[in-house]
């Protein structure tokens, strides 16, 4: 799970919240407005059934309408392979600590002082996504709209390893190779991706970086993915969260009681 | 990132699970080879993974970290999930509780998304079987494969297992090959056979032996021929333009130039005669048994 502010989760667990995207295609943000039809699509495993050694590639969708650039071409703005990253955000109304002390009166004469919430409209930090590459695109000239294909960086995993001289004869390490795989397609390791095994990869001659890193996850129980961040990330089987039975919100938040979670039995 | 779990509750439009299919039992990783490093038994889920760099200790550790885990399908529409949400988190629903596996979202004012740990049947069979399809499409995938394959200009076969051998028949010519590689080929210009010929007998006209790179022998148990007569020099000094001749009725050399020739028997000699019929050029030496013996004169006539 991605890391998100104490605003986010407060605005989440209100229940009350609304999302609201942007896109940012080569540098260019587009708004709402500008946005139709966005969708992101991802998997773990290669096919309908639970696996291992799997990379999926996860892809994107989305449609640019006339408003964002009037009287050009806007296929011919965005280059080939352009970079695109889809970005979230939920806004509510949270309580505004800073104004909850009010005043009134309830008759004539009769003054009351008394705590009122009250609420204040804000929204909380950007999420970033999904990182993805212009795979291919739809112009419709006539209503000025672009369709735009997105896959993620495991796409660039499908090519041959770079050839190397330096590979040591008893193979390299699968972190090193997993880190050097990350850097090839432009990607960094996600922290959380553990290789504490330790296993001697061979110079691999004739595979793809992907197949390799297929390979590496199978030996660990798991599939590799990209993260919504854009990092490269091995997602094991083993690596589920363990079940539990706290006590919790309607929207996921831990109902506590003296600071402590309440389990449920 | 961290691994961490959604909580969906009712906030789900639809949510259809399967059984748990039970613990991971089993991990087969196969090499290249179609080595199976196999860890574990039956009584559970089996993986599969494809890995060149595999070993039974490897295969054991996979199945080791998987030890008491258990894969639960279901398909999840609509769930209000954070988006902070990523693959591979854990989800509960309802008491429901399995992993984000596949993740679809088509953005709007909510944050809702498609989830699920797919399968792909939401029967898991209890009693392990293999119906007779899939096992003739293994069969076929895994043990051998054939084809038939007719073309405008073209037909052949082949069958392929651990090897592979095809013919082809073409508009001016016939091929069969073994691995990729033709070891007989039938054209207007006759029959090409690379590699052994194995048969009972062979009636032919002139029989020529070697060609480029090959040691020019004819090996066999007997030799029987008429005669032969050595069309080539042999190299080294004095044994040019010469020859020898083997016959049913003896053994003779057949010098150019005598002068120059030396004749050695590696074996004791036991003949009632040695004979020289020549006019000009006389041995000078015959060497019996390391014993040199001077040639003083040959009667002529």
């Amino acid at each position: 799970m991605q890391n998100t502010s104490e605003l986010f989760k407060t605005i989440w667990n209100s229940g009350n919240y609304e999302s609201e995207i942007k896109a940012v295609i080569n540098g260019v943000e587009y708004f709402e407005n500008q946005l139709m039809d966005v969708s992101i699509k991802r998997e773990l495993f290669g096919g309908n059934n639970v696996t291992i050694g799997s990379t999926c590639v996860a892809s994107c969708s989305l449609t640019l309408t006339s408003d964002t650039m009037t009287g050009r071409d806007i296929s011919a703005q965005i280059p080939r392979g352009a970079r695109i990253e889809i970005w979230e955000r939920i806004s509510g109304e949270v309580m505004d600590t800073s104004r909850n002390a009010v005043a009134g009166t309830a008759k004539p004469g009769i003054a009351i002082v008394g705590i009122a919430a009250e609420y204040k409209a804000t929204h909380s930090e950007w999420l970033l996504q999904g990182v993805f590459f212009v795979d291919c695109r739809d112009y419709t000239s006539w209503e000025s709209r672009l369709v735009l294909e997105g896959v993620d960086a495991m796409i660039f995993a499908d090519a041959d390893y770079p050839g190397e001289d330096t590979w040591p004869e008893n193979g390299k390490r699968d972190i090193d190779v997993a880190r050097q795989i990350a850097g090839y397609i432009n990607v960094s390791l996600d922290s959380g991706t553990k290789l504490g095994n330790n296993y001697r990869i061979p110079i691999p001659l004739s595979y793809t970086m992907r197949e390799v890193l297929g390979f590496i996850g199978a030996m660990y129980g798991g599939n590799w993915v990209i993260t919504k961040e854009g990092k490269l990330s091995l997602i094991t089987l083993a690596g589920l969260p363990e079940e539990t039975n706290f006590l919790v919100t309607n929207y996921g938040s831990p109902i506590k009681f003296g600071g402590d979670r309440i389990l449920v039995s | 990132m961290s691994r961490e779990k959604v909580f969906v509750g009712q906030s789900i439009q639809q949510l259809s699970s399967s059984p748990d299919w039970g613990s991971y039992s089993k991990v087969i990783l196969i090499t290249d080879e179609g080595e199976g490093y196999v860890a574990g038994d039956d009584n559970g889920l089996t993986l599969e993974a494809e890995c060149p760099y595999a070993s039974q200790a490897i295969a054991d550790a996979v199945l080791a970290n998987l030890q008491g885990k258990s894969y639960k399908p279901y398909d999840g529409s609509s769930a209000y999930i954070t988006p902070a949400a990523e693959i591979g988190d854990g989800m509960t629903s309802d008491g429901f509780y399995s992993g984000i596996y596949s993740l679809s979202r088509k953005f709007s004012k909510v944050s809702a998304a498609d989830i699920a740990a797919p399968s792909d049947t939401e029967v898991q069979h209890e009693i392990q079987y293999e119906p007779q399809s899939e096992r003739k499409f293994t069969r076929k995938m895994k043990e051998i494969s054939s084809a038939l394959v007719q073309k405008v200009d073209s037909i052949s076969a082949w069958v392929q297992g651990d090897q592979k051998f095809e013919w082809s028949l073409m508009e001016d010519c016939m091929e069969w090959k073994a691995n990729n590689r033709t070891v007989m080929k039938i054209s207007s210009a006759g029959l090409e056979v690379t590699g052994s010929i194995k048969t009972g007998s062979i009636f032919t006209g002139d029989l020529y032996v070697g060609g480029a790179g090959e040691t020019n022998k004819i090996s066999a148990s007997t030799l029987r021929t008429g005669a032969q007569w050595p069309t080539s020099s042999y190299g080294g000094t004095g044994y040019t333009n010469g020859g020898y001749s083997l016959t049913g009725g003896g053994f003779g050399f057949n010098f150019n130039n005598m002068q120059y020739a030396d004749v050695y028997y590696a074996q004791p000699i036991n003949a009632s005669s040695f004979r020289y019929q020549g006019t000009q050029y006389i041995p000078r030496n015959i060497v019996v048994s390391g014993v040199t013996y001077t040639v003083l004169a040959v009667p002529t006539g």
